[in-house]
């Protein structure tokens, strides 16, 4: 008779016993998919809370900016520069940057004042998407700011409310004056939450005397897919031409913390995947081993009738693959549309904690999943592959048993 | 006791007291303070810190800025009154002219004529640059006091002349809010008139260096007409401090050193 056929019948007959072993084994194996579409949704969101918010994927900046930052030092930037980044597959968003001081009724605060462009801006980073209060710049938004969150709680600020900016512009004079608050961002970053005051691009200009050039153009890929360093490269190539002393740096470059902190999380996610995964084995282990010698006088049986021990182990070998497979699609059936759901709904957390901070990145405690091919197979191969190892050193076992002292094993 | 035995003690003790003074004279030549020199040093501190101002006094002088990116020349006014209470006001140029700056015990404020408002200064921009040039904003309020925020050791007393020249080394007294960790000072002692003061940062790099020169008398005063500050890390700039005048004894109403005031100076 074919062994599958009649490892099937096997398991049919201990119904109850193959159910729960296929939803005890399939229930962890659905927990392991959906907490590994978790643990990368984590990582995503706090790559992309670091990238899409604040830094975009990769910066250019004048000689030096970014080891001293100065009013002074910037890039000439024209807006046909535009079509050469996308030509390699990157949007570009110009920025200034210059210090000075917010006063609002009889405090103040030092604070890093940012001039993005309007229509850039939104291809880089989702800064115009994440405002709590008020809204995000308009075409005509003069004498207007968007402020970090942090920084309007410390001064008492929200929309509508008048307050002075003071700096030193460009020609050493006195910049100086009152703009009225827009919009106050949700979480950022540490550094945009306490000290960010967003302008628009004319006005930075107009308030700080500084016509010509940028400090930074943040850009972005089209498609994720292209390799990060591989994007730097090219657009190594492209600045060259356009302005060879440009400095290129990856976000991972930018925000060295932030990159091995992730770095960091990947590598103790992987840990603890060890440890579940070892956790799963042991179940399996126990499974297989309480499956098998619980059935050793059957297995004797079969021997007496004429069955030949490799057909016992192939017997063994063929219902832990049934079991395997009926797990697995329990699991995908259990673990793809849950992961799925967090995908769409997310996981709220926000009973417990407020916000989640790590190095600096501050984001909502409602977790996503992201699944991929990783994901979806590697705990169902892992289950179905230590499902045949556990059950072969037992099912050998059984196999070359005598079968009197199989029969008398009752 | 007869007049001769009285001149004798006083011949004695005059001989005593040039040799005591000799010896102090040789011990300056070998560079190292006396102890009559030590015990000094807080009174020229104090004498330091009193040049230009007293407890009720005003200046007027011109500050021009040289940097790799600007030349600017401004006209100020200057008001204190003891410690705490210091004014300056911008009249040139017309662009920025009435722009004020108050300090208040350890509040600082600027008023700003343009916008008509008023910004208190955070603790953290004290060390920021005033209005574009090499004084920051605890320079020109003068919220700093060597005779009370600093401990000072003469490393080195040397004749010049009729002149005695003190190097001094100040740290900051412990718990004294204070921007710089050293500075070095050179200072004719008998004048009290400083030659040069460096400033170290915390990491101990030196940061600035400010040079006095044109000794001249303003307020009845011998005091150096012109203050020159130096950063260490751009070379070729430079900011200029002229006295033009200093009034010592300046009367004041209740309600000058105050925000309420600002917008009428």
């Amino acid at each position: 008779m074919n062994l599958l056929i009649f490892a099937l019948r096997n398991l049919g007959r201990s119904r109850r016993r193959t159910i729960i072993q296929v939803t005890g084994i399939g229930l962890v194996t659905a927990t392991m998919l959906i907490w590994g579409g978790i643990n990368k949704g984590v990582e995503d969101l706090l790559e992309k809370t670091a990238t899409d918010l604040d830094t975009g994927e990769l910066q250019l900046h004048a000689p030096g900016y970014v080891q001293s930052p100065d009013l002074y030092k910037t890039m000439p930037y024209v807006d046909h520069w535009q079509k050469q980044f996308a030509k390699i597959g990157l949007n570009a968003a110009p920025r200034l940057y210059g210090f000075g001081l917010v006063g609002a009724g009889n405090q103040s605060a030092g604070v890093q004042i940012r001039g993005v462009d309007l229509n850039y801006e939104p291809t880089v980073t989702e800064l115009n998407q994440i405002v709590r209060e008020g809204s995000w710049f308009e075409a005509e938004s003069a004498n207007e700011l968007v402020i970090g969150r942090t920084l309007a709680r410390r001064l008492h600020l929200s929309p509508g409310d008048n307050v002075v900016v003071l700096a030193q512009a460009a020609d050493g004079s006195s910049a100086n004056g009152v703009f009225r608050i827009r919009g106050v961002l949700g979480p950022v970053n540490d550094d945009v939450d306490a000290r960010a005051v967003y302008l628009t691009l004319p006005s930075f200009q107009n308030f700080f005397r500084l016509q010509a050039g940028v400090h930074e153009i943040a850009l972005k890929r089209f498609d994720k897919s292209q390799e990060l360093k591989a994007a730097a490269n090219k657009t190594k190539t492209v600045t060259e031409r356009l302005h060879p002393q440009i400095e290129v740096r990856t976000w991972r470059e930018l925000k060295p913390v932030v990159a091995k902190m992730l770095d960091i999380l990947s590598v103790s996610a992987k840990f603890i995947f060890a440890f579940i995964y070892l956790s799963l084995g042991g179940i399996i282990i126990n499974i297989a081993f309480m499956t098998i010698y619980d059935r050793i006088s059957e297995f004797g049986t079969m021997t007496a009738l004429g069955m030949m021990p490799r057909q016992v182990l192939g017997l063994i070998m063929a219902e832990a693959a049934w079991l395997g497979l009926f797990t697995a699609l329990l699991a995908w059936s259990i673990g793809i549309p849950g992961a799925l759901l967090i995908q769409h709904y997310g996981l709220d957390l926000r009973i417990f904690y407020d916000q989640i901070s790590m190095a600096g990145i501050t984001i909502k405690p409602i977790l996503f999943t992201r699944i991929g091919a990783t994901e979806i197979f590697a705990p169902v191969v892992f289950m179905i592959l230590s499902l045949n190892l556990f059950c072969f050193y037992p099912g050998l076992d059984a196999a070359r048993m005598d079968p009197i002292k199989a029969l008398n094993s009752r | 006791m007869g007049r001769t035995s009285v001149s004798a003690i006083f011949q004695c003790a005059a001989l005593l007291l040039a040799s005591y003074f000799a010896i102090a004279d040789i011990a300056s030549a070998d560079g190292k303070p006396t102890k009559a020199e030590i015990a000094e040093l807080p009174k020229v501190l104090d004498g330091v810190d009193n040049l230009w101002f007293s407890s009720k006094s005003s200046a007027d002088m011109t500050m021009s800025v040289k940097t790799s990116h600007y030349d600017r020349v401004l006209k100020l006014t200057y008001w204190t009154s003891g410690l705490d209470k210091a004014v300056v006001k911008i009249n040139f140029p017309p662009s920025e002219k009435g722009t004020v700056t108050l300090r208040l015990g350890s509040d600082m404020y600027n008023y700003l004529p343009n916008v008509d408002k008023t910004v208190k200064v955070s603790a953290a921009l004290r060390s920021a640059s005033w209005m574009g040039s090499h004084f920051s904003n605890e320079d020109l309020v003068h919220s700093a006091y060597l005779a009370r925020d600093y401990d000072g050791t003469i490393v080195e007393s040397k004749k010049k002349g009729s002149t005695t020249v003190w190097t001094v080394d100040l740290v900051p007294k412990k718990g004294s809010a204070v921007v710089w960790s050293k500075i070095r000072m050179i200072v004719e002692k008998e004048r009290r008139i400083p030659q040069s003061q460096v400033f170290f940062d915390e990491r101990g790099t030196k940061v600035r260096t400010l040079a006095f020169s044109d000794i001249k008398k303003l307020g009845g005063k011998m005091v150096p007409g012109k203050i020159m500050v130096t950063p260490a890390d751009l070379p070729g700039e430079h900011t200029e401090m002229v006295y033009e005048t200093i009034r010592h004894g300046v009367k004041f109403d209740s309600g000058f050193f105050s925000l309420e005031r600002l917008k009428s100076l």
